[in-house]
């Protein structure tokens, strides 16, 4: 579902986000897929493409003004992504812990949409050690499965000493 | 009969006995109800059908395909709040994880009284709850469905000493996928697209999706019909106008959307309608094990409790795909990336409080709702003390650290008893909760006081002829518990009393 950025408004929203999903997803030695591995950039364009018009400007808008006001944080003149890594990690977390609410807003939700991209790469499910009991054939993102699983939690719960079935009136009720 | 968008696309202008504005919860039952009494039954959905084979397990994308906003509708106020609404066919049952819990006693009582609904006193509720849980299947999540994070939250619960149990859902079967909020591929979770709505058509119901209705007609006090366009699924381009008449219309459309479709149509007596909506208060609390707790499976919600101590609150298991639970976990690079195996250990339990959260809806651009809440700083500090308990009872049963969101004087990572100290502070106050706006009400509250809410107690709105509000609009307050099961049994009651009257409004 990748995509590459087209227009100059576009390419500024993908610099935020490329700079941003830098400091969020680094290059690492944890065997975790970094930013680029999992394009997030092209992945967010992709996403954006499918919300409702208001909510797509209103997300691009967000690292448009990272980008452009992002240096800022850093006192910096220059956009945020020709910041060193170091510089923006610091800005970011300035952000994050900054007295004024809207730019925590901002920071919440700007670390909330790509971290979304990055959550729902199969790749990095795959670090996290997600699986399935069962199969969607038809879904283009696929993900292990596993069966079985839920049994053998039932078994071990068994063991610790539950009783493991509850009888059917036992329920939660008003 | 379904009429997809390729068959509306150029528009419409048709005629029924009765139209009904949403597919959800409440909408779909209020169809089946309409059409099984043989009235020519137009039933109109805002969004498309979502086939098994349309649905993925690409959560975000599942979001902004099918849900208001995109997923990303917020509401103001205190605090930001997300609040989540399915808009396509079967609307949020499609996606939630089909609790079923009947009205509790108390708070039906408290709606009689109050707001004079004596027909709730009369029995004709209970058996529209006995009809909706027939209906939808309603059984206990079953043992093996349940996996371990289900278990861990019993066990923490069991510390605190609180009974707990199995919660009921609307689930034939469930195999525990944890896949509630993406759609249930393969059939088992009996969400109205999947039990109400077909038995509709086969009842001779005509179900128009992509059809997003913005005004109601009224010639007088008398209502007309609905006028609304037709909307690409994915783009949500307007493409065309339709118009239904039809001498009865229903509301069915959410919370949300039911105040907006009034207010533009420019009916709203005494300013009640929007004026007024309620919310449960919510709060979570991640635990990370040092066991593997494949948090990934098992029912998403399968194990709750309702308090014996303080009315009105209920813990429940929760789980739904990182890539939305977790978007604001982790901290930020090398500290996240080095955190994403904890994942593997993690488990949530939930609290959700009926509290005194007030708030409105207004009528925002493009006839979005502009929500706004307030969260009293009081039922914020009990969910704070009630976070407070759950840590510590998932420390004794071994939790490595827990997480509640983000608020000063409380660490991200709690660790020790002394970390969560600062949950008890008085510091902490509404604005810091992260709470979720999903069990949402009383936007056009009824009452048969029109002063104090614009439906009247069988479901019309005051003043005029023909109309009816159906969904979670017309709660008086918060119901205390999921509220999915009394919706649909206050529209099975209300929509049986509109046929009865036989038209007459």
């Amino acid at each position: 579902m990748r995509r590459d950025p087209e227009g100059a408004y576009e390419k500024l929203v993908a610099r935020g986000a490329d700079a941003l999903g830098e400091v969020l997803f680094p290059v690492n030695d944890l065997g975790a897929p970094n930013w680029k591995e999992s394009d997030v950039v092209g992945r967010l364009l992709s996403y954006t493409d499918e919300l409702p018009l208001r909510m797509r400007r209103l997300v691009r808008l967000q690292y448009a003004a990272m980008q452009v006001f992002g240096g800022l944080l850093a006192l910096r003149p220059w956009p945020f992504g020709r910041l060193a890594v170091k510089t923006r990690h610091a800005a970011f977390v300035r952000m994050r812990n900054s007295p004024v609410l809207a730019l925590r807003l901002l920071s919440d939700a700007l670390k909330a949409s790509l971290q979304m991209m990055y959550f729902s790469d199969p790749a990095v499910q795959k670090v996290m050690g997600a699986f399935k009991p069962e199969t969607r054939p038809d879904d283009p993102f696929q993900i292990e499965v596993r069966e079985g699983v839920l049994e053998a939690h039932l078994e071990a719960d068994r063991a610790r000493g539950n009783a493991g079935a509850a009888p059917s009136a036992e329920v939660v009720s008003s | 009969m379904m009429k997809h968008f390729d068959d509306v696309r150029a528009g419409f202008d048709i005629d029924a006995d009765v139209v009904v504005v949403g597919t959800g919860a409440s909408g779909a039952v209020a169809a089946a109800n309409f059409a099984a009494a043989g009235m020519r039954t137009v039933v109109l959905e805002a969004g498309p059908l979502i086939r098994p084979e349309d649905m993925t397990r690409d959560a975000p994308r599942f979001l902004a395909r099918y849900f208001w906003e995109g997923g990303l509708r917020i509401g103001l106020g205190t605090a930001p709040v997300p609040s989540m609404q399915g808009r396509c066919v079967g609307g949020s049952t499609v996606s939630n994880s089909a609790i079923m819990l009947k009205l509790p006693d108390w708070v039906r009582e408290e709606w009689r009284r109050e707001d004079n609904i004596q027909w709730l006193a009369d029995g004709s509720l209970d058996a529209a709850f006995e009809r909706v849980f027939e209906r939808t299947k309603t059984a206990p999540t079953p043992m093996v469905a349940m996996g371990r994070r289900n278990f861990f939250a019993r066990d923490v619960l069991s510390d605190m000493g609180v009974p707990s149990k199995p919660l009921p859902r609307a689930v034939s079967g469930c195999d525990g996928c944890a896949d509630c909020l993406v759609g249930c591929h393969d059939g088992r979770k009996q969400s109205v697209d999947r039990s109400y709505v077909p038995q509709a058509m086969i009842d001779g119901a005509e179900v128009y999706t992509c059809c997003h209705v913005c005004t109601v007609d009224m010639d007088g006090d008398r209502v007309t019909g609905v006028r609304g366009d037709i909307v690409e699924p994915r783009s949500r381009e307007h493409v065309a106008k339709f118009r239904v008449r039809a001498p009865v219309v229903v509301l069915a459309a959410g919370v949300m959307s039911t105040p907006v479709i009034l207010k533009h149509s420019r009916i709203n007596p005494r300013g009640r309608v929007g004026a007024t909506l309620n919310a449960h208060v919510s709060a979570g609390v991640f635990a990370v094990l040092d066991e593997q707790v494949d948090p990934w499976v098992g029912a998403s919600q399968g194990w709750g409790a309702i308090s014996t101590e303080t009315r009105g609150l209920k813990y429940e298991s929760l789980w739904a795909d990182p890539s939305v639970m977790l978007v604001r976990w982790g901290g930020i690079g090398r500290h996240l990336l080095e955190r994403l195996q904890d994942i593997r250990n993690m488990a949530l339990v939930v609290m959700v409080y009926r509290g005194g959260i007030t708030g409105k809806v207004g009528v925002g651009r493009d006839l979005r709702p502009r929500i706004k809440f307030h969260i009293p700083d009081d039922d914020a500090r009990l969910m704070y003390r009630e976070c407070h308990r759950v840590i510590t009872s998932m420390q004794t049963l071994g939790a490595r650290y827990a997480h509640v969101g983000n608020m000063p004087g409380v660490p991200e990572d709690i660790y020790t008893a002394e970390d969560a100290e600062g949950l008890l502070s008085n510091r902490l106050k509404g604005k810091h909760l992260t709470m979720t706006g999903n069990h949402v009400f009383g936007s056009c509250r009824m009452s048969s006081d029109p002063q104090r809410g614009p439906v009247d107690p069988d479901g019309r709105v005051h003043g005029t002829q023909g109309l009816y509000v159906v969904d979670t609009s017309i709660f008086p307050s918060p119901s205390a518990v999921n509220p999915q099961a009394t919706c649909m049994a206050l529209a099975d009651v209300l929509t049986r009393r509109i046929s009865d009257l036989g038209l007459a409004g």
